[in-house]
């Protein structure tokens, strides 16, 4: 039985086979990247908000996801993502496990790049927003034109760094039937027996992509992070650095 | 009541006895991975460039590829290899997921105690060294308790994040508290319920940490 | 800077239109646009308008829940990357029933990966129209979802390694490690044994084979024509023991609520006729003939 099948990683249809299960990892992280920015935005702005009714349910919400393994996200959408969503996109709506993975990566990482973003945010120097307002901008808008845009530039590299981490994390969506990556290997271990070339071969890609992205990052980090935030930031991603 | 079905499941008790297990593995993986990140970090500041290479190459590799890869690995590579643990699957299963964890984790902690060790100011160093101590008696008695101070609440947060890693193990076949959870919405069809009790349970355990670390931050911050 | 925000809205709108292709959420071939009117003078079958197999006509697509890993009822091919097996031979045909007898029947069917732990989410989650997935009808089940008529009938038995003596039936399993699917009726049935095995609970029964070649596991049990696939695999096991369990398969619908009228019976009509034009034993012969060497003409003959 543990016949050779390293001919497998060089056969252009077995390649292909991964082709498809790499597009599915990358366009999960995409999205789920999108959608965590989206909701980071509003839950961050909401964790900074002067109003108690805004300021302590997106509290909430980034403290308690951020306790939670996103594997159990990703579980429960895929169970219950459908039933959930339906009074919103009508009776015969289906969540696809593809968006199941992605709502589930997506939120938990939206309460990991909220967090970002408010220490991108509290490390400007407490001038800026005084500085706008005393030019007569509303809170809202001072934030908007002045104080998020900086807080955001800053976050560049912190939110590359995080991609990093959902590319890693896309692997757990394997576990509820999609064909990326990982999920691709198994069906493949599960025909020819050959968990241990199939998982070298499929870590080795994973390793390529987050190696770069995580160098990459780390370039640009020497930027001009301010010293405050950057330690903010590693605390952050080491507590929140799944899977 | 989501809480409920916490204690009303009759089935022997599963979610206390996932949650136990979700400790035993967060406990075990946390010490394998402390004491081998130390070896790690040790190895990336050592004055010998091979030896740097390799505790750069273990970082690298373990912190950019997935942690469900390297289970998935260990689970099926371990065995083929001749390392069983025990005769017995389960007690494998999960000494195969402890491993799993630390060796991950470990990646981070080494991260983190080679930059504590880093952080420690250089003239300290020289002093000492000028003062006689050999490499090994400067890192006893120098580098190391002053780098064990800083590099505490990082690894307080790598626990946590350690902690809710431990989920991954359901996919070897370790019963802990997410695989407790599946078990029991595959007998009852009861989705929500079944899912926030495991969500309770992890933010029982999670929450108090992160409440920990807070607080050690601000206590080591100040008294620096 | 506002303009960069601008710029990278639209890239993340693009980024969710790509992916939502890519993820097949896409709604459906050029064969759904088609209204019912034209539909009816092509080949399409008739159907009762309030049916919800017309629905499915309409909608151009039929989606099935299967397994990707399970031979040799259904498996995904590397090689081709497409789906093949009894399970989708037969589903195959009851998309034919509903599109009409064309030649390249999978384009109006999209595969829904399911293990056996997630068949009964998947349908009451509405993710497909059908789960064909070695899914053994019983009472519990029934209550959460219907079943067709039964389709293929097998038992529960066990395997071992070709070198192992120890296990001949199944008392002999008491204290040893058996290894099954997470959420299978074999997983039931080996906890419900007296005195019961150490159950191992994997994802699917591929790597319950590979356990045991690693010594993790002292056994295998499942549906024997289950097992038939992995023997066929790897030769060095064995079949040991009696059935101690009865296994027909059925074919998962979503609880009829007004929302799936007539499909069990569309379903049921289906596999009669198979049966009765021999295209049921055709299939049996090219996918399980050559696992268990014997032949049928129908899931009841024994």
């Amino acid at each position: 039985m543990r016949q050779d099948t390293w001919w497998i990683f060089t056969d252009i249809n077995f390649l292909r086979f991964f082709g498809a299960g790499l597009i599915q990892t990358l366009l999960l992280s995409l999205a789920a990247i999108a959608l965590a920015f989206v909701v980071a935005l509003v839950f961050a702005l909401g964790r900074m908000s002067h109003r108690r009714w805004l300021r302590w349910p997106s509290i909430a919400y980034v403290e308690t996801i951020r306790a939670l393994p996103v594997l159990l996200l990703i579980v429960f959408f895929y169970i219950k993502g459908s039933s959930l969503l339906q009074p919103v996109f009508g009776p015969e709506f289906n969540l696809q496990p593809f968006w199941a993975g992605v709502l589930g990566l997506g939120l938990y990482t939206s309460a990991v790049l909220a967090e970002i973003i408010r220490a991108g945010i509290l490390s400007l120097p407490r001038g800026q927003t005084e500085a706008a307002r005393a030019l007569g901008l509303s809170h809202a808008r001072a934030m908007r034109y002045v104080i998020l845009p900086q807080g955001l530039r800053l976050m560049v590299p912190a939110m590359m760094s995080q991609l990093t981490t959902i590319i890693k994390d896309t692997s757990l969506v394997a576990t509820i039937g999609v064909s990326d990556l990982l999920g691709q290997g198994r069906i493949i271990y599960n025909r020819y027996f050959n968990p241990i070339e199939v998982f070298l071969f499929v870590a080795v890609i994973y390793f390529v992509i987050c190696f770069a992205l995580s160098q990459a990052s780390r370039r640009l980090e020497l930027g001009n992070t301010p010293k405050a935030a950057r330690a903010k930031i590693r605390e952050i991603q080491l507590r929140d650095q799944a899977a | 009541m989501p809480g409920e079905i916490i204690f009303e499941f009759p089935q022997q008790y599963l979610y206390p006895e996932g949650l136990w297990l979700t400790i035993q593995l967060s406990v075990l993986g946390l010490i394998g991975s402390i004491v081998l990140g130390i070896l790690i970090a040790l190895l990336r500041i050592s004055p010998f460039a091979p030896l740097r290479w390799i505790g750069a190459a273990y970082v690298e590799f373990f912190r950019n590829t997935p942690l469900l890869v390297q289970l998935f690995f260990l689970f099926f590579a371990l065995p083929a290899l001749g390392i069983r643990f025990s005769d017995d699957a389960f007690v494998f299963n999960f000494r195969a997921a402890v491993l799993g964890i630390a060796l991950y984790h470990a990646a981070y902690v080494a991260e983190v105690v080679r930059g504590g060790l880093l952080g420690v100011d250089r003239g300290q160093i020289e002093a000492a060294r000028s003062l006689g101590l050999s490499y090994r008696q400067m890192l006893r008695e120098v580098q190391l308790p002053q780098a064990v101070r800083s590099v505490i609440p990082p690894i307080g947060n790598i626990a946590i994040a350690l902690a809710k890693n431990t989920a991954l193990a359901k996919t070897i076949g370790v019963a802990e508290l997410l695989a407790a959870g599946d078990y029991v919405e595959a007998a009852t069809f009861r989705t929500v319920e079944a899912y926030l009790a495991v969500a309770l349970l992890y933010l029982v355990l999670t929450l108090p940490m992160a409440a920990g670390v807070n607080w050690l931050e601000k206590r080591l911050l100040v008294a620096r | 800077m506002r303009r960069t925000l601008k710029t990278s809205a639209i890239a993340l709108a693009a980024i969710f239109v790509v992916a939502a292709c890519g993820g097949g959420a896409g709604t459906g071939a050029p064969a759904a646009t088609q209204p019912a009117a034209t539909g009816a003078t092509s080949t399409k079958p008739k159907l009762d308008l309030s049916s919800y197999a017309y629905a499915i006509q309409t909608k151009g697509k039929l989606r099935v829940g299967t397994r990707e890993s399970n031979v040799p009822f259904g498996l995904k091919n590397p090689a081709t990357n497409k789906f093949e097996g009894f399970d989708i031979d037969v589903a195959r045909e009851i998309a034919k029933a509903i599109f009409g007898d064309v030649a390249d029947i999978d384009q109006f069917i999209e595969y829904v990966p399911v293990v056996s732990a997630t068949r009964i989410p998947t349908l009451q989650e509405n993710k497909a129209d059908l789960v064909i997935a070695t899914f053994t009808i019983n009472e519990d089940r029934k209550k959460q979802i219907d079943f067709s008529d039964v389709y293929f009938r097998t038992g529960q038995k066990v395997l071992v390694k070709k070198s192992d003596n120890s296990i001949k039936e199944l008392k002999d399993l008491a204290g040893k490690t058996v290894c099954t699917a997470r959420g299978s009726t074999s997983e039931r049935n080996l906890l419900a044994l007296s005195p019961a095995p150490k159950v191992l609970t994997l994802d699917d029964y591929p790597p319950c084979l590979l356990a045991m070649k690693n010594g993790q596991a002292d056994a295998v049990s499942t549906d024997e024509t289950i097992l038939f696939g992995l023997i066929k695999q790897d030769p060095d096991t064995k079949l040991v023991g009696q059935y101690f369990s009865d296994e027909p398969y059925g074919i998962g619908v979503k609880k009829n609520t007004g929302d799936r009228t007539g499909f069990v019976d569309l379903i049921n009509r289906t596999l009669i006729s198979m049966v009765q034009d021999g295209r049921w034993a055709r299939i049996y012969k090219q996918w399980i003939t050559p696992v268990s060497g014997d032949e049928k003409k129908s899931p009841d003959q024994r």
